[in-house]
This record gives structure tokens, C-alpha cells and sequence, in this order.
């Protein structure tokens, strides 16, 4: 962490985003309320388990919300606008060219007719600025970049005939095309071995480090935040329940859910200690629990905690927690 | 947990040389041209003790032939060579009549607990269903039998009447367990028991394992590929790679002091729950080699920054590090 370049201005604001899916039998409120900033070169992490809104929450950001779903209220701000007023064409210049975004499970995202080279060019060739000879040399140094050996070799081949991992190097050779301002990351690691997660998040770190992107990592390992983040929010039941640096969420956790999180985790240190795990489940979203969403499972809960909104409160320094007690 | 040095004995499952190739498919035109089908070598040759009582870890990525170890030793699969000694006969010769009864001893824990359940079969249908069958308990007690299994997998006797798709992952997993104790099994095969679950219901499912491991005193054969969960569970663990082990020793043996590289590199590649210490450079280069086409001499040797000359021409034998710790790597060993 020690090379980190600085950190820059804001580039984007998430204000008190609500994201409901509306169903003829219920209304599903996958986000609920979220907040956070994020500033020039850094890495934000997202992380909760499933079902904790933190996939819509990213999506949203480049309103890849599909009906049923619907950004209800709040506003996405974005190096100055408000993403949910922008109109197609101004949302197509922003997506790719200033935000980009790689998926889980790259065999779905991408193309799986198309040869690498059709699927690289094809963004190159957006704006329409470039020849057809230099959106190959760029694709090819895309290739590259990523660490895709014989890349010349490789454009000419389809999906299929690349590994898990290639794959998600091919789908990031394809976000970074257009030098994103901002690179958003919806579990970028979940459908591959941990060797190969362990090369990819080390290239998107040195990618973003080199090229100066913003990162907001979506993950349910809280292993991979350790490693990566800068900063992270713990979502929980579509809100996210304490926000901090990183070091400082490992050291001095400050709500019962993520201290739950981290005491379920087998440690690669200690073995056969019995793990402490959170009792219960998630709440069904359709129907959330009032007060605080954690107090059916936590066990410091009071009467207290059974009412009443439970906003982020400022526990520590730059360090936010919606729990109302000091368990710790 | 100590593993107490058996004699050979108390060996309770002895598994030796076990092979096992999968045919692929071939179409029509590549027939017609003359072209041979490919031949994936899944298992190449592994043998493995597990000890009474005991858990033994089997850890390694996809490919690696973890899963087709474990099916051929629940026979799900039909290994092509080798063997498999239980209750000392050989399960992998058993006929179809000595294998029910032998089956009934041997358990299986899938990953998925909602493929491997019968959607329209409460718990009760299948928990009766299963004590008929394998006639295990007299008739008018097996309602109470069901619910003190439930009880022991933590669930209430309301989920009698329920079906698996009105449970959640994790409650759908201790039913999965419940049906693989139902049958009394002296040994239970675990396949990534865990691997679909969140981490707060992982640590629930894992918590159940360890007690009834030394309630029951089961033994339990537990693949995954995640070394947090295997570092917890298990006293003894395996590292398979492309079909091989690589390495086997006692839990702490693997950990405090891995010999083989690539259990170096598996250690290293899982993500530490510490961020003031982090690595930028990648643990392991490279991708496993496609199964079909292993590489000649060390398997891993491709991917391995030790590897000389020789890795590339002799096979690696495990050899003893200290007792009861083997790995293939004779490069190591001489720097140990």
C-alpha cells in the first residue's frame, strides 16, 4: 500500500439510493437507502452477502436496472452529473468510455460468436476516431496489457477457446479500452480457482494503479477486501451498515454484523476453534425487519433497536457504523 | 485432535492406485476423418488412509480430480483401476447386491443441497423412505428416529412436513446431512458441503460438521478448495493437482511447514483476512494444464519456479518429509 499515489478529487456520490424490484406480490427493496463517495484512484469495496443489495447498488451506477427493478429515489452523481437524469445517448458516452464494468462470469458477457478481435474492436470503434489498422495495434496492446500471451494469435479466437481466467482478462482488456475513469467490478473472481483469482486481482490493482481508474470492488470475501480495498462499506438487507478504511474495519469493527462476518470466517491461522457464526438468516427484503434490520440476529440487541430509523453515525475517525451501541 | 500414529489396522479406509479416465465425445465428421477421442485423466493414480474418527481433508482447484476421486470412491463412478478396501474387501468389486448393502455405510454430501434432494418429497417421505428401504429401525419408531435427526442437524420438528424449496441454503444443507446420517453411515464423503453457502450460514453448517464428528465420532472424507474451511475441519489434508497428490500430511504439518510448491502457492493465493500485509506480486503464474494433455514428468512442473531439468522427464514419487508428511518433490526435499 505504501506506493498508493494519493487520492484525487470526488469523482462520484451515491446519495441515499433506494432500488425496489415491484412485483404484483410484493415490493423487494434490494437497496435501501445507500450512501457513499468515492475519490480519484481509489478502491472501494462492497461487501456483504447474498441478497444484501450490494450487486444492485454498483449496477445502478451505470442504471443497469431492468424492470422490474427501479432506482426510486436518490441521485448518482458522477465527475458532476446526475446519472439518472442523462439520456440514452448521453448514458451510452458515459458507459464504457468513462465507466466501465466487468461481471461475474465473463462467458455470458461476452459474445460468444464473435472472435475477441470483433469484440475488442467494436468498442475501439465507438467514438469513430480511429482507423481500422490502429484499433488493431490498440487491441492488441490490449491484450497485452492484460496479460494474454501471443496476442495476436488470441484475437482471432472465440470465448470458448479461453480458460475462465483468460476470459476475464479478455473482459477487462474490453473495459479498459477506452481508459475509464472509473472501472466497476461485480464479483470479478467468484467463478474462477483461487490461483488464477489471486493473478486477476493483482492485475486489475497494477492496471488501476498505472492508469489512474477508480475501483469499486463487489465481493462477498472479505479476504479479498483485506487485499485490496482502500475503503469499504459491509452491506446488510440493502443498507450498508458501517463504512470505514479498511485496516480499521479488520482492527476495530464496530458493528455486530461485521464482527459477525469476521468471526465466521475460518481463520488460515488457528484451526478446529469453533467458529462463532451469526445465528438465524437474512430477512426476506420484501418484508424487512423495523428498526435496525439486524436486531433479529444480533445478539446485542435491546428494545431499543427494535424501532426507529438507524442511520451511519460517526464512531471514529472517517469510520461510520448504523448500530447504536458500542459493542466492542 | 491429535492424530495418534495407528497400526495399519485401524486403517478404516484404505484407497490404493486409483485411476480414472473420462472418454470425450467425438462427432461425427472427426470420426469420419479418423481422428481419436480425447481421453481426460481425472484421478492418475492416488492412494489415500483414513483413519477412524478422523477428517481428511482433499483440497485442489477445478481439474484437479478431487470430486472424481470421491465419486469413485462412493462408486458413483466406476474406477478403472485400483482399489478401494473397506470393512476389508475391496468396495470397487462388489456386485450390485453387496454394494447396496455396503452403500448404505458410505455417504454422500453433495455441494448443491437443492439438486441433490427430491423436490417433491417432504422430509418426512424421504427420511421414511430411507429407513424402509434399508429396513433401519422398527416401523413404530421411526417418526421419533426422524425427529432426533433433525435435532441433531439443529432443525425443529416443524420441518417434517415441509419440502426443500420452503428451506434456505443452509437449512437445505443440514437436511442433506440428515438423510446422509439417516442411513447410520460409518463414513460420510463431504463434496464442497459448504461451497454454496454465505459465510455466516457457512460457519453454522461447518460448526455442525465438527460436533458431530466428535459426537459421533464419524470419519469424513471432505473435499473442497477452500483452505480456510479445510485448515478448520480437517486433522489430516491431501493437495491434489491434475489428478495427483502433491503433498499429505497433518493439518498443522501442511500449514506451519508446506514443502511441495504448489501448496506454497495455494497458501499464498488465498486471500488474507489482514490488509496491512498484502502481496502485489502473484502467488502462481500461469494456467493448470488442460487434462487431456498432462504435462510429462512433475505434473506442475510448467508452472513451478523450482523446477530443473529433471522435473521435466521424472515422475515425482511422495516421499517422507516427517512421519506421516509425504510430498512429490524431490527438488524440495533436498533444500528442506
Amino acid at each position: 500500500m505504501a506506493t498508493k499515489q494519493a487520492l484525487g478529487n470526488e469523482i462520484l456520490n451515491v446519495n441515499d439510493l433506494h432500488v425496489y424490484f415491484e412485483t404484483p406480490r410484493a415490493v423487494i427493496k434490494a437497496v435501501d437507502g445507500v450512501s457513499f463517495t468515492l475519490r480519484e484512484r481509489e478502491t472501494f469495496g462492497l461487501v456483504g452477502e447474498s441478497g444484501s443489495g450490494k450487486s444492485v447498488t454498483i449496477k445502478s451506477i451505470i442504471r443497469l436496472i431492468h424492470p422490474p427493478g427501479r432506482i426510486v429515489s436518490g441521485s448518482i452523481t458522477f465527475a458532476g452529473r446526475d446519472m439518472a437524469k442523462l439520456n440514452g445517448r448521453e448514458l451510452n458516452r458515459v458507459r464504457g468510455k468513462e465507466i466501465a464494468m466487468i461481471m461475474q462470469d465473463p462467458m455470458t458477457a461476452l459474445n460468444p460468436v464473435l472472435r475477441i478481435r470483433e469484440q475488442i474492436m467494436e468498442t475501439l470503434g465507438e467514438d469513430g476516431s480511429m482507423k481500422a489498422d490502429e484499433k488493431l495495434e490498440r487491441a492488441v496492446q490490449l491484450m497485452r496489457l492484460v496479460g494474454i500471451p501471443s496476442p495476436e494469435h488470441s484475437l482471432n479466437e472465440y470465448p470458448h477457446q479461453f480458460s475462465g481466467g483468460m476470459r476475464q482478462r479478455v473482459m477487462i482488456a474490453i473495459a479498459l479500452s477506452r481508459n475509464p475513469r472509473l472501472m466497476l467490478a461485480d464479483e470479478p473472481t467468484t467463478a474462477v480457482d483461487v490461483t488464477i483469482q489471486d493473478q486477476i486481482l493483482k492485475l486489475l490493482l497494477d492496471l488501476q494503479h498505472r492508469l489512474g481508474m477508480g475501483l469499486i470492488l463487489v465481493t462477498h470475501d472479505l479476504g479479498i477486501i483485506a487485499q485490496t480495498t482502500d475503503r469499504v462499506a459491509v452491506m446488510y438487507a440493502g443498507r450498508i451498515m458501517e463504512i470505514t478504511d479498511t485496516v480499521t474495519l479488520f482492527k476495530n469493527p464496530h458493528h455486530p454484523y461485521t464482527i459477525g462476518l469476521i468471526n465466521s470466517i475460518p481463520s488460515i491461522k488457528r484451526a478446529h476453534e469453533e467458529l462463532e457464526p451469526i445465528p438465524g438468516l437474512p430477512p426476506n427484503l420484501a418484508n424487512i425487519p423495523n428498526g435496525c434490520r439486524f436486531h433479529p440476529r444480533c445478539a446485542y440487541a435491546t428494545e431499543e433497536c427494535k424501532s426507529g430509523d438507524m442511520p451511519l453515525r460517526l464512531v471514529g475517525q472517517a469510520h461510520y457504523s448504523a448500530c447504536i451501541k458500542d459493542v466492542r | 485432535m491429535t492424530t495418534v500414529q495407528t497400526p495399519q489396522s485401524e486403517m478404516f479406509l484404505t484407497v490404493r492406485n486409483v485411476k480414472k479416465q473420462f472418454v470425450l465425445p467425438l462427432g461425427l465428421l472427426p470420426m469420419l476423418l479418423g481422428h481419436k477421442h480425447d481421453v481426460v485423466t481425472a484421478v492418475d493414480g492416488v492412494s489415500l488412509e483414513i483413519k477412524k474418527g478422523e477428517i481428511l481433508g482433499v483440497v485442489g482447484e477445478s481439474g484437479s480430480g478431487k470430486t472424481t476421486l470421491l465419486h469413485c470412491i462412493a462408486r458413483i463412478h466406476s474406477a478403472d483401476s485400483g482399489e478401494v478396501i473397506f470393512d476389508g474387501r475391496d468396495i470397487l468389486k462388489l456386485n450390485k447386491r453387496e454394494l447396496r448393502a455396503e452403500r448404505r455405510k458410505i455417504q454422500v454430501i453433495f455441494q448443491d443441497p437443492y439438486s441433490s434432494l427430491n423436490p417433491r418429497m417432504t422430509v418426512k417421505q424421504m427420511l421414511m423412505e430411507i429407513f424402509s428401504v434399508h429396513k433401519i429401525c422398527p416401523p413404530e419408531e421411526r417418526l421419533a428416529r426422524a425427529i432426533s435427526l433433525l435435532e441433531t442437524v439443529g432443525m425443529g420438528p416443524d420441518a417434517l412436513n415441509r419440502l426443500p424449496s420452503q428451506f434456505s441454503g443452509g437449512q437445505r444443507q443440514r437436511i442433506g446431512i440428515a438423510r446422509a446420517l439417516a442411513m447410520e453411515p460409518a463414513i460420510l464423503l463431504a463434496d464442497e458441503p459448504v461451497s454454496a453457502l454465505d459465510v455466516s450460514i457457512q460457519a453454522q453448517v461447518l460448526n455442525l460438521l465438527l460436533k458431530l464428528q466428535r459426537n459421533l465420532n464419524l470419519t469424513m472424507l471432505f473435499v473442497t478448495h477452500d483452505l480456510r474451511v479445510v485448515r478448520h475441519i480437517s486433522h489430516r489434508i491431501a493437495i491434489m493437482y491434475l489428478g495427483k497428490i502433491m503433498e499429505v500430511g497433518p493439518t498443522e504439518q501442511i500449514f506451519s511447514n508446506p514443502v511441495h510448491p504448489y501448496t506454497h502457492a495455494l497458501l499464498a493465493a488465498a486471500p488474507e483476512l489482514d490488509p496491512t500485509r498484502r502481496e502485489t506480486k502473484p502467488a502462481l503464474l500461469g494456467e493448470p494444464p488442460n487434462p487431456i494433455h498432462i504435462p510429462p514428468g512433475c505434473r506442475f512442473h510448467p508452472r513451478c519456479p523450482f523446477a530443473l531439468d529433471s522435473c521435466k522427464v521424472d515422475e515425482p514419487e511422495l516421499l517422507e518429509v516427517s512421519s506421516g508428511h509425504l510430498a512429490a518433490c524431490p527438488v524440495m526435499m533436498i533444500k528442506q
